[in-house]
């Protein structure tokens, strides 16, 4: 029963989150957050679970999303023809289907050479899509109506409500579907792959085949996140099977935690917020995301749920509490030297212009403004860094159960 | 007809000729040694016969099928384990799911996209049995690369006698284990090799001569003997070749 819990809780979010977010905004937000789940899993299927870095995972996201723009600009022209809730069913088979094709080859090998052919795919996709204007759209897109597709129980999916629980049902069975994967003989055979393919090779498997059918299962999720994106936007650019698309899904993997299942959720929703929200305050937002996932590979190799997984320990000991303070004490200096580091950089690229900075008007283009942000952040780092040794103390008792 | 046979097989890398025309036969239910000084080319040996490298002359039949370019996933599926002298574990799984992956294509699981692992009651019975086997039901949770050096040559060992397949290479399989864990693992490979052929590589001569029926001597890169123990003892070219050595007097007196 106790493995059931993180599925109820899974489901409840899905479920509450509209009522406490019911805005326009709100609801696109939770739309996009589940569509980015759903495809960042079927990102770390392949570079967590199978050991294979892929660039260029938009494109089967991307292929899929056009299958379903062009599914509804189909019903737009033919009538109804089949309900709109299977149209991120189309587009997985086309991401699946496309995944095949290329995995055939790609799969081959892993490390740098399948990395430089999903890099040299997804520049060759976006490229094509400026070409063949038919099936792309050109600079425009393709757009679809949702709405057109015969009623689904009194749902026509004219309303962001609506999409969003079909989104919901579909980042739900997703998300169990790539679950109960990792538990299947595939599954675990792409861990060993991943880890040793050579060894695998001598227990009699081909360790191509291995890599091709989780590619091909990861291409399929990516295809219905795809079409599901579609369906919330109405519109599908190039974009969405551009480079910064699989990079971003790339970094809300990695920032997340390639090493647990749940880490690419996590990511993903962090993301989704920071790139909606974020970017509404700052235009730097890029900038420091960018600046996180360094420090994330720098210092977090396993991510946010590696972070949080580093705790179970002193909290089966019942220590956790023990790291409170060293904590506090810690984070004080170091958000105030961050803070700093913040303001430093909003007023630099807004040069001349005043800065609001957590509800403070900093004028720019003075000299003595920013001494004394550089004076903050210089003495906010050397506090930080004299708390290190404590909290550094702190975490060897709580991990090996000495009470201090 | 012999289970495998080699036919004037000869490797070479680059410039330097590693085996010369090497013809060798192991017959069915046979355990068969091959022993011979550090660098004579035992585990190149190996090599060809598992399908990690293919010869540059000669041909080599497993069951009466020419092999000798064949990848090493079909050998595998024809019935060949072999062991690797250094560990090649996968090192992100823990010692059980180790053993689970090689137990998996053996017992019809193969790459199955319905079947639940949590469900496959038989399979987990079989993997804890191994693990005990190999003393390691202790560590069942411990990643393969944070086990001791004597640990992972243990679940080397598992990974391939798990095949149950018909002919299996082991290559130095008690090279750097304890004497106790040595002892163990001959009790293991004696029993689990019942009924099926058995091909050695290794210089402990104890183990050799607990396990081995037959043995063949590699010198240079050349088989320079063949026999009963008996006649491995007594061969003079044997002797000579080791001379300088303790091993056969180790073994003589084992
Ligand atoms: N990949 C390789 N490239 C070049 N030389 C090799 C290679 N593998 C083994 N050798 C050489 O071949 C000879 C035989 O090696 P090996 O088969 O490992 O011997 P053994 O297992 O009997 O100790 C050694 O001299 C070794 O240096
Ligand atoms: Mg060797």
């Amino acid at each position: 029963m106790r493995h059931l819990l993180p599925w109820g809780i899974f489901a409840l979010s899905l479920l509450l989150l509209p009522w406490l977010f019911p805005s326009v905004l709100g609801i696109s937000i939770l739309n996009e957050m589940a569509i980015a789940i759903v495809f960042a899993l079927s990102y770390n299927m392949l570079l967590g679970q199978g050991g294979m870095l892929s660039f260029g995972h938009a494109v089967y996201f991307g292929l899929g999303g056009f299958l379903a723009a062009h599914a509804m600009l189909g019903m737009e022209q033919d009538g109804p023809v089949f309900s709109v809730t299977l149209i991120p069913l189309v587009a997985g088979i086309g991401g699946l289907l496309a995944a095949l094709l290329i995995g055939s080859f790609s799969t081959r090998r892993a490390g740098t050479s399948f990395a430089m052919i999903s890099l040299g795919l997804g520049e060759l996709l976006a490229a094509l899509s400026l070409i063949l204007v038919g099936f792309f759209g050109g600079e425009a897109g393709i757009s679809g109506d949702r709405s057109l597709g015969p009623d689904f129980f009194g749902f026509d999916f004219a309303q962001d409500r609506q999409v969003y629980a079909l989104a919901a049902v579909w980042t739900f069975a997703s998300t169990l579907l790539m679950y109960l994967f990792t538990l299947t003989p595939a599954g675990r055979m792409a861990n060993a792959v991943r880890d040793n393919p050579e060894r695998a090779a001598f227990l009699g498997y081909r360790v191509q085949r291995v890599r091709l059918l989780s590619f091909v299962v990861s291409g399929f999720f990516a295809g219905a996140a795809g079409g599901l994106f579609a369906l919330h936007n109405e519109i599908l650019s190039a974009q969405s099977l551009s480079t910064a698309n699989s990079g971003n899904v790339l970094l809300m993997a990695y920032i997340g935690g390639i090493g647990f299942f749940i880490g690419p959720i996590i990511g993903a929703v962090l993301l989704t917020l920071i790139n909606s929200v974020l970017s509404h305050y700052t235009d730097l937002w890029l900038l420091y995301l960018g600046i996180s996932f360094v420090l994330t590979v720098m210092f977090l190799p396993q991510g946010l749920t590696g972070l949080l997984m580093m705790h179970v320990a002193p909290w089966r000991r019942g220590l956790l509490h023990t790291l409170l303070r060293p904590y506090l004490r810690t984070a004080v200096p170091a958000l105030l030297c961050v803070s700093g580091l913040l303001a430093l950089l909003e007023t630099l690229h807004h040069q001349g212009e005043a800065v609001i900075f957590l509800g403070i008007s900093l004028p720019g283009g003075q000299a003595s403004n920013w001494l004394a942000i550089v004076l903050i952040i210089t003495l906010a780092a050397l506090d930080w860094h004299r708390s290190l040794p404590a909290l550094r103390a702190a975490w060897q008792r709580a991990t090996r159960g000495e009470t201090p | 007809m012999s289970l495998l046979q080699l036919q004037c097989v000869s490797k070479h890398f680059g410039r330097t000729r590693v085996l010369e025309d090497i013809s060798l036969t192991v017959e069915a239910g046979e355990r068969h040694a091959i022993i011979g000084p550090n660098g004579a080319g035992k585990s190149t040996l190996f090599d060809l016969i598992s399908g990690r490298l293919s010869p540059d002359s000669g041909s080599i039949h497993f069951r009466g099928q020419a092999i000798q370019a064949r990848p090493p996933h079909e050998l595998a599926q024809l019935g060949l384990a072999r062991s690797f002298q250094l560990s090649s574990l996968f090192p992100r799984l823990s010692a059980f799911e180790n053993l689970r992956c090689a137990l998996l294509r053996p017992m019809g699981f193969g790459l199955s996209l319905t079947r639940l692992l949590p469900r496959a009651h038989a399979l987990t019975a079989r993997t804890e049995a191994l693990l005990e086997e190999i003393g390691l039901a202790e560590r069942r949770n411990t990643l393969a690369a944070e086990l001791s050096y004597a640990e992972q040559r243990a679940l080397e060992l598992g990974l391939t006698l798990a095949s149950g397949a018909e002919l299996i290479l082991l290559d130095e399989p008690v090279a750097g284990m304890s004497r106790s864990e040595a002892a163990q693992a001959i009790q293991l490979i004696r029993r689990v090799t019942q009924g099926r052929t058995l091909l050695l590589v290794e210089h402990d001569m104890g183990a050799v001569f607990e396990l081995a029926e037959r043995i063949s001597v590699l010198a240079d890169g050349r088989l320079i003997a063949s026999g009963s123990p008996a006649q491995i003892r007594t061969n003079p070219l044997v002797q000579q070749a080791y001379l300088g050595s303790a091993i056969m007097q180790e073994g003589v007196d084992a």
